[in-house]
């Protein structure tokens, strides 16, 4: 049985934002096994999508083989495996099984973060105006959808400026962000910086 | 989003892990980037239930080497999930032998984190 140093057994003085950042810094970035590792995370980026989105969806692998009238070890082997061994079959199967889209986007890799902004930007209008259509039929669906459509401007402003505070040199430029709501015939006033 | 902190005792024994196992840590690493990635879709850490996570006393889990390949040694990274500020603590690392100790070190730093909220 190895002992430990009560000294040792206490929380770190540092945080990292993954796994992969963590290995840099404690293994260093050239070491043999932080590269090992990289490599093994790295080959399962999108098996690990599908196991979150089948997790989410409250299936078990059991549960999923049903939907797809196949074996668990199937879905066990896919959900063990590599990116490289994923089927486009396989994943058409998960998408209809979770009910849930699957987006691919090609395009040059130092836009893709913009051009992924800009998709869900669209995407987003698509299903407000959804929504608004929706709106027609009740007045009461009408009410509800008016809330959620401030509800929802009031959180987008509030994500792009806390992503601006993260921009260099904002503190020089920085000016209160200011929202005007309407709430029971009352204005008010909600700043956000 | 969540972040990680790995305590000292965990990195003092992840550099002698990467010499002597490095394919249990390979797996085991793996899996916990599988968890976080659970975390950071959302889901709260009760009730995220995975083959290779195991429910220790005090709201610890312990992340196993499972689905990392045939014949792996026995391994457990012991984690604890602090919801409040979405920290994921990396404890300790051991295997099979190493449990009992490994249970023990949990505890003291759960008391010393507990003091430190």
């Amino acid at each position: 049985m190895t002992t430990s140093k009560q000294s040792e057994v206490k929380p770190g003085t540092k945080q990292y934002g993954s796994v992969q950042e963590m290995l840099n810094s404690t293994l260093g970035k050239s070491d043999i096994a932080a590269k090992t590792i990289h490599h093994r995370i790295n080959s399962r980026r999108l098996v690990k999508k599908l196991i979150v989105a089948r997790s989410q969806a409250k299936l078990s692998q059991a549960d999923l083989a049903k939907r797809l009238d196949c074996s668990q070890s199937r879905i066990s082997k896919i959900e063990n495996g590599t990116d490289d061994q994923l089927r486009i079959t396989d994943l058409r199967a998960y998408s209809r099984a979770l009910e849930t889209g699957i987006i691919f986007s090609i395009g040059e890799p130092k836009r893709h973060a913009v051009e992924s902004i800009k998709h869900h930007a669209f995407q987003i209008k698509h299903h407000l105006d959804q929504l608004a259509a929706l709106a027609q039929k009740d007045e009461q669906i009408s009410t509800g959808v008016e809330d959620f459509f401030s509800e929802t401007l009031f959180n987008m402003i509030k994500i792009v400026e806390d992503s601006s505070r993260k921009l260099p040199n904002i503190g020089e430029t920085e000016e209160d962000i200011h929202i005007y709501s309407q709430s029971e015939g009352k204005e008010t006033e909600t700043a956000l910086a | 989003m969540w972040t990680i902190n790995p305590s000292e005792l965990f990195q003092r024994r992840q550099k002698r892990w990467a010499k002597k196992h490095l394919r249990e840590l390979s797996a085991t690493l793996d899996n916990l980037d599988t968890y976080l990635e659970h975390l950071h879709a959302g889901e709260p850490p009760q009730l995220i239930q995975l083959g290779f996570i195991h429910h220790e006393p005090e709201g610890v889990k312990a992340i196993d080497q499972k689905g990392g390949g045939p014949n792996l040694a026995q391994t457990r990274l012991y984690t604890f999930p602090d919801e409040n500020t979405h920290t994921l603590h990396l404890i300790t690392i051991g295997d099979k032998h190493s449990q009992k100790a490994d249970l023990k070190d949990c505890k003291v730093y759960m008391r010393q984190l507990k003091q430190t909220h």
